[in-house]
């Protein structure tokens, strides 16, 4: 007698019906919480909220804080759990032996404890999302669509889905929970963890890698992990990632289809032996064992490199916590040492392909981090830094593409890599990148993004964390004289006359805000935005790069972008731009150079015994407070008072930013207390290759308090050593 | 009929069966003996087609059993440690189990629960280890099996359920047909009840024998002399002799009555036939096989 499909169909539904009883009582449990954490929440936010300030809906703002760290975590972790609910004869021997004894084919009985489980674990969170639209609809806030709130449930019940179908995969090829737990563990969360630990290690130990491009492949992350698919949805509209969330569906469509076939088939095999019993053998536990020793031992080795900078101490912190946890691991599992002899084949293979791996990276990834593009092959160069003078006050995106142009970026990169490889090879064969910065000291602040755009299409992209060599830098600078580098950088290029919303001309001296904006006709700005972009396109390279004197004047100009935000820049004007000069003129808004060397009751010139250009662009404040010794700061150091020569020091003096290291700081004091406990001075800074004859002996040697506060305190300065 | 053929059931690298072949026909209680360890219940599950084997095959009426609905319907498998439910009771589990067995019967059940006093509404969580068999073996009945698989079912009963559950295996296998296959390693368990009997020993069956014919084969006379004692008649298969004083215990194999005619040729003054124990019998015709029992039952 054969079975009818009736009578089999009919043996799945009761098995379904059965099972989904049984199990609704942990379902509602976990329901009642996913209540108060949600649709509860959802009330409470939206009905106290102003709705002034409710913006239109999106996957972040949608959750509250409460749904996103409870609501949700307990949603994917139900999933899990749900799986030894309905599952129980992958555990328990006993129980697969009441099972598999059933007059039922394995096939219908896997699937109805697999439809049972999910709708178990997804039956509370569909009921908590339709009291949500329930309420949205009572309260009429008017400001969430419906089809946004399903659309939220939809994409929850699917990362839902795809967590529980690894979870059955992994239940189905383990035998004891401890295993099922670490084995969940990995497949969710070490795919996404490897992955941002992999651009660590390889930014860390290749020459021109560039992490970001890794960071930004949000449709690769989160293809990685469920998780990472849920939480890069939330994140997208917020974060303005651009991603479309459609790819790592499809994949995840995939991979469910596949653990599910892959279960299934795990389960009709299955020997039912296998309940309870752990295993150290087999591909899915040594798959997740090297995952986890890989993550735990690039921890490690992050964690010695961030402390010692230690390129070869950094390799021994992954040997040793990825050897550690795969030998916990291995214990914990076997539930004993019984089976260790079988683990330590397994870590020396995964030992083995470490070494390869670092090997391949330490010799240049096969050509990675010297391979560079034809000149004829590139349509386009995108290089983001801040300049080398540092004048863009944040890394700036330039596009090259004039071939000339392309040409002389190539010719730097060249020189680049040949300089770099040769110095890193010399520092030590396990040194990362961190330690080839501790042995340099030729290197520029400046550091380089580059990518190229090829004809083809692709995109060759290679960054440098290493600081430039300084002898490297003028090729640079060279590009910075285009006009194509001016009109994407200078602030002057990048406003509409239209945007502006208020301009300020500051002396050189004037340290203290004391000007307001002045707020002029949209064609007034439109001249004043002219007159700089032509006294721009007509610098040299040595008006850019070695002006023969300070700016003379700063202008800042407000202006809203294109989503309403408010944002400011400045721009130095020098004495050759005359244009400009003349502009503001005609505007009433051009300063005398201001700061009147007799208002100043003198000035101390100071010289640091160390490079603190740290400080040099940091410290800001015109204030300081100098810990006074016996006799007085007044008493014991050369104080230049002669109007004259405090005026020729003026002359030379720069602001905080845009003066070439190594400088001397330049203190004028403006005033002293009645008790000479506190100064007030104006800090400036003058080029040492610029600073006026006659005051070499005039220059005091100080040494900063690195307390991380604005003071810092002179040492005494015996005339007479 | 259940015939097994060839099954090999290898765990690890331990071989639990190892070309294990035999054949129970339909209607008979085939006692399957074995000490811990030696396959019973590894063949059972493999007959319950819990388990599939790594060799040969196992047919129920001419039909493999593995993943096979159809077959599955017909026998029942309750194991020496069963599982139930969560907390369920046996009600629970009547209805669990009505759901997957076509001819599930609740008169039956009904009737069975009255018989072996069950409370079976209470969980079953609560019960003793005698009481969880006792209401697997109701429910076994209850799906009307026409195979029946007991793994140890006797163990945890007291005298008086056991004689009963014995009396209920002997009612249906006349009335019903049933056909039964009870594991163990206590061969007077078996003697009450089965009718054929297989010592499975490291994987293989040693040897298969009808109760009957096992005891009929084998036969203990115990004699005296007054005078001396003459030597034994020729022709006589003799297994086992024992003297105490002028006491004398003689087992031989053949037919009652010509060893008797032969003993009484001798002119003993005291002659007769002493009945011998299932055990006694199992363990002479084991000896002569070649095996010493005590290392393989006990």
């Amino acid at each position: 007698m054969t079975p009818t499909t009736s009578s089999s169909d009919r043996r799945l539904g009761q098995m379904y019906r059965y099972t989904v009883r049984q199990g609704l009582g942990a379902s509602m449990l976990v329901g009642i919480i996913m209540l108060i954490t949600f649709p509860l929440q959802f009330v409470i936010t939206w009905q106290t909220g102003n709705p002034r300030y409710i913006l239109p809906v999106d996957a972040l703002s949608f959750h509250s804080p409460l749904s996103l760290l409870i609501f949700l975590p307990l949603a994917m972790l139900f999933c899990l759990v749900v799986t030894f609910i309905v599952f129980p004869y992958f555990q328990n021997h006993r129980a697969a032996i009441l099972y598999f004894s059933l007059p039922m084919r394995r096939s219908r009985l896997f699937f109805a404890h697999y439809l049972a489980g999910y709708t178990l674990a997804a039956l509370p969170v569909v009921i908590c999302y339709l009291l949500v639209l329930i309420a949205n609809g009572i309260m009429r806030t008017g400001v969430i669509h419906p089809g946004d709130i399903l659309a939220d449930m939809g994409w929850v019940l699917y990362t839902m889905l795809a967590v529980y179908t690894i979870a059955v995969f992994i239940a189905a090829a383990t035998g004891t929970y401890f295993n099922a737990l670490l084995y969940n563990l990995t497949l969710h969360l070490m795919p996404i963890l490897l992955y941002l630990e992999m651009a660590e290690l390889l930014s860390a130990t290749l020459l021109g890698f560039s992490p970001s491009a890794m960071l930004r492949a949000y449709d690769l992350m989160s293809s990685l992990s469920p998780f990472g698919m849920l939480l890069t949805r939330l994140g997208q509209s917020t974060n303005r990632m651009i991603y479309n969330p459609w790819i790592p569906a499809l994949v995840w469509l995939f991979l469910i289809a596949f653990f599910l076939i892959c279960a299934h088939n795990r389960f009709r095999w299955r020997r039912p032996e296998l309940a309870g019993h752990a295993r150290t053998g087999g591909v899915l536990p040594t798959l997740c064992k090297w995952g986890v020793s890989i993550a735990i031992g690039l921890a490690f080795g992050f964690y010695f490199i961030n402390t010692t900078q230690n390129g070869l101490l950094s390799y021994l912190g992954i040997f040793l916590g990825s050897s550690v946890s795969h030998l916990v691991m291995d214990v914990l599992g076997a539930q004993g040492f019984k089976d260790l002899h079988r683990s330590v084949k397994s870590y020396v293979i995964l030992a083995a392909c470490f070494v390869v791996v670092l090997a391949v990276l330490r010799t240049g990834g096969f050509g990675f981090e010297s391979r560079l593009p034809e000149a004829e092959d590139i349509l386009q160069v995108e290089i983001d830094y801040t300049g080398t003078q540092a004048h863009l006050t944040d890394a700036e995106t330039v596009t090259l593409s004039d071939p000339a142009d392309i040409a002389q970026l190539l010719t730097f990169h060249h020189s680049l890599i040949d300089t770099l490889l040769p110095l890193r090879r010399q520092v030590s064969f396990v040194s990362t990148l961190g330690d080839l910065e501790s042995f340099r000291t030729d290197a520029a602040a400046l550091y380089p993004t580059i990518t190229y755009r090829l004809q083809n299409g692709h995109l060759l992209e290679r960054s440098y964390p290493v600081g430039v060599p300084r002898a490297l830098v003028s090729q640079l600078a060279v590009l910075e004289t285009s006009e194509s580098f001016k009109r994407q950088t200078y602030p002057a290029f990048q406003i509409q006359p239209e945007q502006v919303n208020g301009v300020r001309v500051r002396g050189r001296f004037e340290m203290e805000e004391k000007e307001s904006y002045h707020f002029l006709p949209e064609e007034d700005y439109a001249a004043l935005l002219s007159a700089m972009q032509a006294d721009i396109l007509a610098a040299d390279y040595e008006e850019i790069f070695a002006p023969a004197k300070p700016p003379v004047l700063l202008i800042s100009f407000w202006y809203l972008d294109a989503e309403g935000e408010q944002h400011r820049v400045e721009s130095e004007v020098y004495s050759s731009w005359h244009n400009t000069l003349a502009r503001l003129n005609t505007l009433e808004l051009a300063k005398t150079e201001s700061g009147d060397p007799s208002s100043y009751i003198g000035a101390f010139l100071l010289e640091t015994e160390s490079d603190d250009s740290y400080y040099h662009f940091r410290y800001r404040s015109h204030y300081f407070d100098p810990a006074l010794t016996e006799g007085g700061a007044l008493d014991r150091y050369p104080l230049i008072t002669d109007p004259e020569e405090i005026g020729a020091l003026m002359d030379t003096a720069y602001v905080s930013y845009g003066a070439e290291e190594p400088v001397y700081r330049l203190l004028l004091l403006r005033a002293v207390d009645a008790e000479g406990g506190s100064s007030w001075y104006d800090i400036y800074y003058i080029p040492k290759d610029q600073l006026p004859d006659g005051f070499d002996d005039r220059i005091i040697p100080y040494q900063f308090d690195n307390s991380g506060t604005s003071t810092f305190f002179l040492l005494p300065w015996d005339a007479e050593s | 009929m259940i015939k097994v053929v060839g099954v090999i059931k290898s765990f690890d690298n331990v071989k639990a069966l190892d070309g294990v072949s035999c054949k129970i026909r339909p209607g008979s209680i085939y006692g399957m003996l074995g000490s811990n360890g030696a396959g019973k219940s590894t063949l059972l599950r493999i007959i319950a087609g819990v388990m599939k084997p790594d060799g040969g095959t196992v047919l129920i009426e001419d039909l493999p059993v593995f993943d096979h609905p159809a077959i599955k319907e017909r026998v029942f498998l309750v194991p020496d440690d069963p599982y139930f439910i969560g907390q369920s009771s046996m009600q629970d589990m009547a209805r669990f189990y009505a759901r997957f067995y076509p001819a599930f019967d609740w008169d039956i059940y009904h009737q069975l629960a009255d018989r072996f006093p069950i409370d079976a509404k209470r969980r079953m969580n609560t019960f003793s280890k005698g009481m969880v068999r006792q209401v697997f073996l109701i429910l076994a009945f209850a799906t009307k099996p026409r195979y029946l698989l007991l793994d140890e079912a006797f163990d945890g009963l007291d005298a008086v359920m056991r004689r009963a559950l014995g009396q209920v295996i002997t009612e249906w296998v006349q009335s019903r047909g049933l056909t039964v296959v009870v594991a163990s390693h206590n061969l007077r368990e078996l003697e009450d009840t089965c009718d054929t009997v297989g010592l499975l020993h490291r994987g293989g069956i040693l040897f298969e024998k009808g109760l009957d014919d096992l005891k009929d084969n084998f036969h203990r006379f115990q004699f005296a002399y007054a005078d001396g004692e003459p030597p034994l008649p020729e022709g006589l298969d003799v297994v086992g002799l024992e003297r105490r004083g002028r006491l004398i215990t003689l087992v031989a194999r053949g037919d009652v009555d010509e060893i008797l005619t032969a003993l009484r040729r001798t002119d003993p003054s005291f002659l007769e036939l002493l009945p011998l124990t299932l055990e006694e019998a199992f363990i002479q015709e084991m000896e002569v096989a070649g095996y010493d029992a005590n290392n393989i039952l006990f």
